[in-house]
């Protein structure tokens, strides 16, 4: 008889096991899968955020004091005007989802951020934003938008409002 | 010729076998366990793709209709002819604003030609849409109303249990509120409006000066809550205490279910906004959009 090549049997049932066990945990693996299931809740909390601000940018009511253009206007060092739109969004999104608003603008040197909410978010955020734009006349006194070198006249401020979104 | 019973040449080695067999039991779990995982994840794309786009046409488009020789995006005046194909929208030109008509009509087009036709026009098996409140949510749904029943609320109940995706759209309405005077112009006269409404309902109190007959009268606003089994009317106060102030009010507090309403104004000029399909939000009466889909 010849007993050549007998260890090669448990070599191989080592090696099928082995590529059983690769196989399994590779495909068994969440990750192909998980990305897919975050992406839908992107997709919402984006979808939200793009919602809100073309519902909330309502030139037409301004003198509502939850539009956006009646927010903006308003502030200045001393009132602040913003809280019922804070009050309103936060109607419009469901119980668990949180946000900030902040407005970019531009003051002849350099792009600034105005913080309307101080919120701390998480790691995974989605952040949407819309560009509004204001007569300057609208503005009140000591807007933080106008700048003082033209506030006498009147000149078109861009305004862009980003509205930040997590889920807690 | 006589063949030596040792030769062992040609025959297969018992270790060829076991890995052989061995071999062919994993590849055949992996044929089947592969497309089974790509089954799974293909569901899950589809489910969210399809109920994103449901949402998003019916959001944003006004949909279509054509017979062949013309078209438009008026469907909600064709659909009921035979050689007329749609595409069924509900914005009323801007994105997220919807038509009240057009809406109505979605519910009757799924009344009249079924469930079926409605799934093969979006190419979804089971799904549900409807319009909803703001803090409506899946555990406790709250539709918007209109006339008695709910604006929109067409196709199977969603199931509690399985994979349901549902997206939502934030929308509002195009002339979807109704706004009444209550300013108590006669001195010394209140005024009166009555009203059967199915809550929820949105009734917005803007009151643009609280001195009509001169100072010293004090000014409210007083709601006679009514309702089918109750022994008398509730009756709240704006504000529950002292006199008002110019601003907006809003009821948020009544009982859920059909009620008579009769509202009284007293030594004030404003106007009573109402609507039973949403929220009174930055001048707009917004909803939710829901789409679900299995």
């Amino acid at each position: 008889m010849n007993d050549k090549g007998q260890t090669f049997t448990l070599e191989s049932i080592v090696a099928s096991l082995l590529l059983l066990v690769v196989a399994y945990f590779l495909f068994r693996s969440t990750l192909l899968i998980a990305p897919q299931s975050a992406q839908i809740t992107d997709v919402q909390l984006s979808q939200y955020g793009k919602d809100i601000l073309r519902l909330f940018d309502n030139p037409k009511q301004s003198l509502l004091n939850d539009t956006l253009e009646y927010a903006l206007e308003h502030i200045n060092s001393s009132n602040s005007s913003t809280l019922s739109l804070i009050n309103s969004i936060k109607k419009c999104l469901p119980k668990d989802v949180m946000f900030n608003l902040d407005v970019y603008y531009y003051n002849n040197t350099s792009i600034l951020d105005y913080k309307i909410t101080h919120n701390i978010p998480t790691s995974n955020t989605i952040t949407v934003s819309r560009y509004l734009v204001i007569d300057s006349s609208n503005f009140v006194n000591n807007s933080p938008f106008v700048t003082k070198t033209a506030e006498s006249s009147s000149y078109p401020v861009v305004l862009e409002v980003r509205l930040t979104l997590w889920r807690v | 010729m006589v063949k030596e019973l040792n030769d062992c040449k040609g025959q297969l080695s018992l270790d060829v076998l076991v890995a052989l067999t061995i071999f062919m039991v994993t590849f055949i779990f992996i044929l089947q366990y592969i497309p089974s995982i790509f089954v799974v994840q293909r569901s899950d794309i589809s489910l969210t793709a399809n109920a994103y786009r449901i949402a998003s046409l019916l959001s944003e488009s006004p949909g279509y209709w054509t017979n062949g020789s013309c078209n438009g995006t008026d469907w909600e005046n064709h659909w009921k002819s035979d050689d007329v194909t749609i595409r069924v929208g509900l914005s009323d030109g801007n994105p997220c604003e919807l038509s009240i008509k057009k809406i109505l009509n979605f519910s009757e087009l799924y009344n009249y030609r079924g469930y079926d036709y409605i799934a093969n026009m979006f190419g979804v098996k089971n799904y549900n849409i409807s319009i909803q409140y703001l803090d409506s949510n899946s555990s406790n749904p709250i539709y918007s109303y209109y006339n008695g029943k709910p604006l929109l609320l067409i196709g199977l109940p969603v199931p509690k249990y399985g994979d349901v995706l549902r997206f939502e759209r934030i929308v509002y309405f195009k002339n979807a509120s109704v706004v009444y005077d209550i300013t108590t112009s006669q001195k010394g006269v209140n005024r009166t409006k009555l009203f059967n409404v199915t809550t929820p309902s949105t009734f917005l109190f803007v009151v643009t000066n609280t001195s009509v007959w001169g100072s010293g009268y004090g000014s409210w606003i007083q709601i006679k809550v009514s309702r089918k089994g109750w022994g008398g009317p509730k009756i709240l106060r704006i504000p529950s205490k002292g006199t008002l102030s110019p601003g907006i009010y809003s009821v948020s507090n009544l009982p859920s279910g059909l009620l008579n309403l009769t509202i009284v104004s007293h030594n004030l000029a404003g106007y009573l906004i109402y609507s039973p399909v949403g929220e009174y939000v930055a001048g707009r009466i917004a909803a939710k959009l829901v789409v679900c889909v299995w």
